[in-house]
């Protein structure tokens, strides 16, 4: 492959300004709730007809990747996710800004977003076929094993009260049943509600547990008064020094590894990598105490690997022609209204262009760095804003958000997340079980119910397949591990 | 004697305690209930007659009465209710209340009015009633400019298709967005 072809083709006037454009539209769209890069592809495919094949996938892939950086900026600041893949990033990122250190929280955040997809971009241009060949080996039984492995981090968020963990997982599980089963086609608890045929809304539901009930619940308790928010003033974006970027290296290197063999499975996604990276850094940890309440790792693994995922979703819609995620599916329109067929003979029909494309997807993690700083700027001068007017924007803002994705029952179906979010907190109950049961749930299902169907019911099918297999062992020790340490103490 | 055991009643009732009891009952009942209804699903294949659309829903129910029996047994076991304090009575119930009433009205009448006139009245009675702003002055540009950024950024540049309202009020949306 010919980099530096595929950098001239880039730099040159005709594709450069649609690269730079898509960073900057992907960053906008991933910052507010309710829009993703899914959305922003979609709603921006008619326009990119008249741009070159090149300038229109190079101005895609960079909104993609931009965007799912930005869901951490919001997430951070308000504890509200701009997007699915930076859940992780608000329960842990938000506690920096409590702390009045939302400018470090938000430099790691850029920094480890970056590197974990330049990781993957490396991959991208050396091992993309043969990866993504491995990735098709995966069944339902590793699927399986492998949804169960990210759910095993409740153990370790909820050592405490593990029972109010696990209860917290199964709402989310039970909730991710709700609509047209996956496998027969039938109506599941619906109850008559057309917008439930569907599931339950994933960021509708996210906003409502996190953004909207936290106002409610301060409202509730009084803490309204005329004032900046929390960690509000002038905040100073700072990026990692040396030592503290060396400090977390392994941190990095582990998650991006993980977010790109995430990223390259069909159906597995970029939350659920951040979601697993988390969890992989709760167990690596020699200090588990400090996760949760703002922790420079509990913030470098979910987006040094939502990144990796992002640029390892690629892997298999241009090496194969199979899109590895929601985005890469709208991506693949891209492709087609473009006269171009994603897979292994696009490397050999359309060399420069395949290589200009890498250069791209390389170029947009560089210029996040770049980018992310103007908007985290817009962005923190927000807590400058006295609690009430910022309390009615974020309410305003999580309605349009849910408005974005359907009509008012989406918003209704908002505010029933708040009420229980907020119910939740009130008990001591974790709210975020129930986001990787909502994410992980279907994953779950389907995979559980097709294996056992393909093995005629038989259990010890997840037990026979050796991937599958070691998943179920460290998923089971992961489950084990902080209980028994909770036990001990 | 009788206004003794009723204000014991009331604490007993305000307390934290209380509600880890009464919140898995709560959930266990539901949790019974949903149960039911999942064993309406029918997979309308004989091959699915074990593994239908029922047997996840109903795999997540059972352990939830379980994990609910479990959290309800602690709790009882802990005689919480007995010592701890009463949070949920602290709380702010009338503005809560008054939030969470004009939140529901607001995205109710959304279809009808329109996301312009039921944004910018929304915000109004939020910082009016609830946060109880007196400055007309913010209580009035607040709200239109914080609309007026919602509208830019999700009707105009993101072409997401907020609500017009009917009649009228569809008409005067048209103006906008």
């Amino acid at each position: 492959m010919d980099i530096l072809a595929g950098l001239l083709l880039v730099a040159s006037p005709e594709v450069l300004p649609f690269l730079l454009l898509g960073v900057v539209v992907g960053l906008a769209f991933g910052a507010l709730p309710g829009l993703d890069a899914t959305t922003g592809v979609a709603l921006l495919l008619p326009v990119t007809y008249v741009f070159s094949p090149l300038a229109a996938l190079v101005f895609f892939c960079a909104l993609y990747i931009a965007g799912v950086f930005a869901g951490s900026i919001t997430a951070i600041l308000f504890r509200v996710p701009g997007s699915s893949e930076a859940i992780m990033t608000a329960i842990e990122g938000h506690q920096f800004t409590l702390r009045g250190e939302s400018g470090r929280a938000l430099g790691f955040a850029m920094v480890c977003s970056a590197i974990g997809g330049l990781i993957a971009s490396a991959a991208l241009f050396t091992v993309a076929p043969y990866l993504a060949s491995i990735a098709l080996k995966f069944g339902p039984t590793e699927y399986f094993a492998l949804a169960l492995l990210g759910l095993s981090c409740i153990s370790a968020m909820t050592a405490e009260n593990f029972a109010k963990g696990i209860f917290a997982s199964l709402i989310g599980l039970f909730l991710a049943t709700v609509g047209i089963d996956a496998i027969t086609g039938g109506k599941r608890f619906d109850f008559g509600v057309s917008t439930l045929l569907s599931g339950v809304p994933f960021v509708p539901a996210i906003i409502g547990l996190f953004a909207a009930s936290e106002v409610y619940r301060r409202i509730a308790v009084g803490d309204v008064a005329w004032r900046r928010t929390e960690g509000g003033g002038q905040p100073n974006l700072k990026l990692p020094r040396m030592i503290e970027f060396l400090r977390i290296r392994w941190t990095i290197l582990r998650s991006s590894l993980l977010g790109l063999a995430v990223g390259i499975l069909p159906g597995a996604g970029a939350t659920t990598a951040s979601i697993l990276a988390y969890n992989l850094e709760v167990q690596a940890s020699k200090d588990r105490s400090g996760f949760g309440t703002g922790k420079v790792e509990g913030i470098a693994a979910p987006e040094s690997a939502n990144n990796a995922a992002a640029v390892g979703a690629m892997i298999p819609l241009l090496a194969l022609g199979i899109p590895g995620s929601g985005t890469t599916a709208v991506l693949m329109g891209a492709f087609l209204v473009h006269n171009l067929v994603p897979g292994p003979l696009l490397f050999v029909q359309q060399p420069d262009l395949v290589s200009g494309l890498l250069v791209g997807i390389t170029l947009s993690n560089i210029l996040i760095l770049l980018f992310a700083l103007l908007f985290v700027r817009l962005f923190a001068r927000l807590m400058l804003v006295p609690y009430p007017i910022l309390a009615t924007g974020i309410l305003s803002i999580s309605v349009t958000g849910a408005l974005a994705f359907g009509d008012t029952n989406m918003v209704m179906i908002m505010l029933c997340f708040a009420v229980l979010g907020m119910v939740l907190e009130a008990l001591e109950y974790p709210l975020a079980p129930i986001v990787l049961g909502l994410v992980l749930g279907p994953i779950v299902e389907t995979s559980l119910r097709r294996a056992l169907l393909i093995s005629d019911y038989d259990p010890w099918v997840f037990f026979e397949r050796p991937i599958s297999a070691a998943l179920l062992a460290v998923a089971a020790l992961f489950f084990v591990a902080p209980i028994v340490r909770a036990f001990r103490a | 004697m009788k206004k003794s055991s009723k204000s014991e009643l009331g604490r007993f009732l305000g307390s934290r305690g209380f509600w880890e009891i009464v919140f898995p009952l709560c959930m266990a009942g539901l949790s019974a209930y949903l149960w039911t209804v999942a064993d309406a699903f029918r997979g309308g294949s004989a091959r699915y007659e074990m593994i239908g659309p029922s047997f996840f829903p109903k795999l997540i129910l059972g352990i939830s009465l379980l994990i609910c029996a479990i959290i309800g047994g602690q709790a009882i076991w802990a005689g919480r209710f007995e010592n701890t304090p009463a949070p949920l009575a602290k709380l702010r119930w009338g503005r809560l209340l008054a939030a969470a009433t004009i939140t529901f009205i607001y995205a109710a009448s959304l279809s009808h009015f329109g996301f312009l006139l039921a944004t910018v009245a929304f915000q109004v009675m939020l910082l009016g009633i609830v946060f109880q702003l007196r400055r007309p002055f913010i209580l009035i540009l607040a709200p239109l400019l914080l609309t007026g950024i919602l509208i830019v950024i999700f009707a105009i540049f993101m072409k997401v298709p907020l609500p017009r309202g009917i009649g009228a009020f569809s008409v005067f949306s048209r103006m906008f967005y």
